[in-house]
């Protein structure tokens, strides 16, 4: 897992020599060389103990640990990786839209370049990269996962497991431990790409347009060094922004099991910002999306249920709580808005107007319902003050790619 | 002006109390500043929060004459003293130029860490509050490594060997300068030791109370 990474001298394992790997300097020309930060705001100067100067240090990335003008990132070599044949156990099948999208991304995988898959949510995204992954482990390359969402690592790293059983995997994440062992893939959020340098033969970037990699340079520049010059860089995602225009693209329209997307209904209730419209369970389970972290837990409150938002410590045992069905209605904010799946959920969004629900957002929150093939629909309601342009412009996309999907 | 903690710009407000005369700079956002509790009543001696007449621990008498402590150690203050002393983020010491007073009394003696932490943290940081308070730091003690303070339990910190030595003979009243008040063994056993060499009086001056 270390290979292919600049680390920092305390990060370095115990039985390593430092003198026998190559140094490369911190920061170049007020550049980290981690992050590649140039934003002069984020550098600062702090009186050193080692070399008795005021030396120069990197903001951006400090949680990772501190990289310092006058200190050293030590280049982790690379392993030579055997090709590795026959990996592939999964024995599902593939519907005809996926098995084109999933040709188009082994192809890549071998030619080179780039390709953007579009695919409406619950189009089994995960399971078209399996044999892209498959052809690269043949072949003898390093392979990727990135997602901006932690979450989004934790859930599909038991799925890769599953499916690739006798290769050797990693997940990594802020807060996780790490795992020694060199392996041929690598689960990983966007921020710990930071890390990696020319590390990868085949780059997957999941979800693409999801927040904080979609506005961050950084984080953008990080997965460009990560993968090497010549690698196939494949971004998934099901709400693609106009930064990946110029991408050659594949569209999914159809969801796995064949069914339509469920088109959100709109509901007005002039007073959302302060009240809640009666909520009546159901018979699937709830899942409610609130704007704000404050809001959540008012909702949370008055209803009796559970909430969870990033700030939340038991975050993972209550989302999986909520997967096995334990809990049945649960409050969250636009953390788990994408990536995550529940096998039979009604959505609500309660303040749909609001602004961090942009278009994206509510197209992916949409996206929660219907997602087994036992019960492909989900009510989905918008309950909001007043129509604005986002929430209309969910429903268009949401009917232009059921229509899509329904005349091809 | 971006924050120095979240990054995200701050608008300065304008008010009656900044509107003839600057008030003190911050360089903390609204919301950042909201996170951390000033702490306004608690154990007269030692500043403790939860308690308002003196607490049992100050009870017996010791060689620190009182201890005035600036902020809660609340969740939000330990997520950021893990990224400044541990990730090592020195910048954001600025962050707490507004909680602290403007003048204090006394010979500012920071708080010495054994060279084996100077060596991996990179810097003091009781020393980056001295600067900060614009005190010269006094060299008046040293360290002997031991294992952290935090990691230990009360009956295990006070148990342990005093790890302070002196360097010379002191003079004066002293201002023992630490980031965290927690049972208060280390501030005690600095003082206990600046005490035997010469210290008229030792008060102590920490940003967190736990």
């Amino acid at each position: 897992m270390f290979s292919g990474q600049w680390l920092l001298k305390q990060e370095l394992p115990d039985y390593i020599d430092p003198s026998t790997l190559p140094a490369h300097p911190g920061i170049i020309r007020r550049q980290c060389q981690r992050c590649g930060n140039k934003a002069r705001y984020k550098f600062a100067r702090f009186p050193h103990a080692a070399c008795g100067k005021k030396c120069l240090y990197c903001r951006n990335c400090i949680l990772m640990g501190r990289v310092a003008s006058c200190e050293v990132l030590y280049e982790m070599p690379s392993s030579v990786q055997l090709p590795i044949p026959d990996t592939l156990k999964w024995e599902g099948a593939l519907t005809r839209h996926q098995q084109h999208a999933a040709d188009e991304i082994k192809n890549t995988v071998i030619r080179r370049g780039q390709l953007l898959v579009h695919a409406v949510c619950g189009a089994g995204k995960t399971e078209m990269i399996f044999p892209g992954i498959e052809a690269a482990l043949a072949r003898g390359e390093r392979v990727c996962i990135a997602t901006p969402r932690a979450d989004v690592v934790r859930e599909l790293y038991p799925r890769l497991r599953q499916a690739f059983p006798g290769v050797p995997a990693a997940a990594l994440y802020g807060g996780h431990s790490a795992q020694v062992t060199y392996t041929p893939v690598v689960l990983s959020t966007t921020h710990q790409l930071y890390r990696y340098k020319q590390a990868f033969d085949v780059l997957f970037i999941d979800e693409v347009d999801a927040f904080p990699y979609h506005n961050d340079p950084s984080l953008q520049r990080a997965a460009r060094e990560a993968a090497k010059p010549d690698a196939a860089i494949i971004h998934l995602t099901a709400t693609p922004g106009r930064k990946q225009k110029n991408i050659p693209k594949v569209f999914v329209p159809v969801r796995y099991h064949g069914h339509p997307l469920p088109v959100p209904m709109f509901h007005l209730f002039p007073r959302i910002r302060k009240k809640l419209p009666h909520i009546e369970a159901g018979d699937r389970q709830l899942l409610i999306f609130a704007p704000t972290i404050s809001r959540a837990e008012e909702i949370a409150a008055e209803l009796c249920v559970p909430h969870v938002h990033s700030d939340t410590p038991e975050r993972e045992e209550v989302i999986d709580a909520f997967r096995n069905c334990k809990i049945h209605t649960l409050v969250t904010t636009t953390i788990l808005e994408r990536g995550v799946t529940f096998p039979s959920v009604d959505v609500y969004v309660i303040d749909a107007g609001h602004d961090v629900f942009d278009e994206a957002a509510l197209v992916q929150i949409a996206g929660r319902a219907g997602r087994s093939s036992d019960d492909p629909d989900g009510d989905v309601r918008f309950y909001m003050e007043g129509k604005t342009d986002a929430v209309i412009a969910a429903r268009d996309a949401i009917k232009k790619m059921n229509k899509r999907g329904y005349n091809t | 002006m971006k924050c120095v903690y979240c990054f995200q710009p701050v608008h300065p407000k304008t008010d009656w109390r900044n509107a003839f005369l600057p008030g003190r700079p911050s360089r903390l956002c609204e919301e950042c500043m909201n996170g951390f509790e000033v702490i306004t009543e608690g154990c007269p001696r030692c500043c403790n929060p939860r308690y308002s007449e003196t607490c049992p621990d100050c009870r017996h008498d010791s060689a620190l004459l009182s201890n005035t402590s600036l902020l809660f150690y609340n969740d939000f203050a330990k997520e950021w003293m893990a990224r400044f002393k541990y990730r090592g983020d020195y910048e954001l010491i600025a962050s707490m130029s507004v909680f602290l007073p403007y003048f204090v009394r006394g010979k500012a003696v920071p708080v010495p860490l054994s060279d084996v932490r100077v060596e991996e943290r990179g810097f003091n940081q009781a020393e980056a509050i001295t600067e900060l308070l614009m005190k010269r730091p006094r060299p008046y003690l040293k360290r002997s490594h031991s294992e952290k303070q935090a990691k230990k339990s009360k009956q295990e910190r006070e148990r342990g060997a005093n790890p302070f030595l002196p360097v010379q003979q002191v003079r004066g009243n002293l201002l023992l300068i630490d980031d965290i008040y927690t049972t208060g063994t280390t501030m005690k056993q600095a003082a206990a030791v600046l005490k035997e060499n010469g210290a008229d009086s030792v008060r102590g001056l920490t940003l967190f109370h736990s």
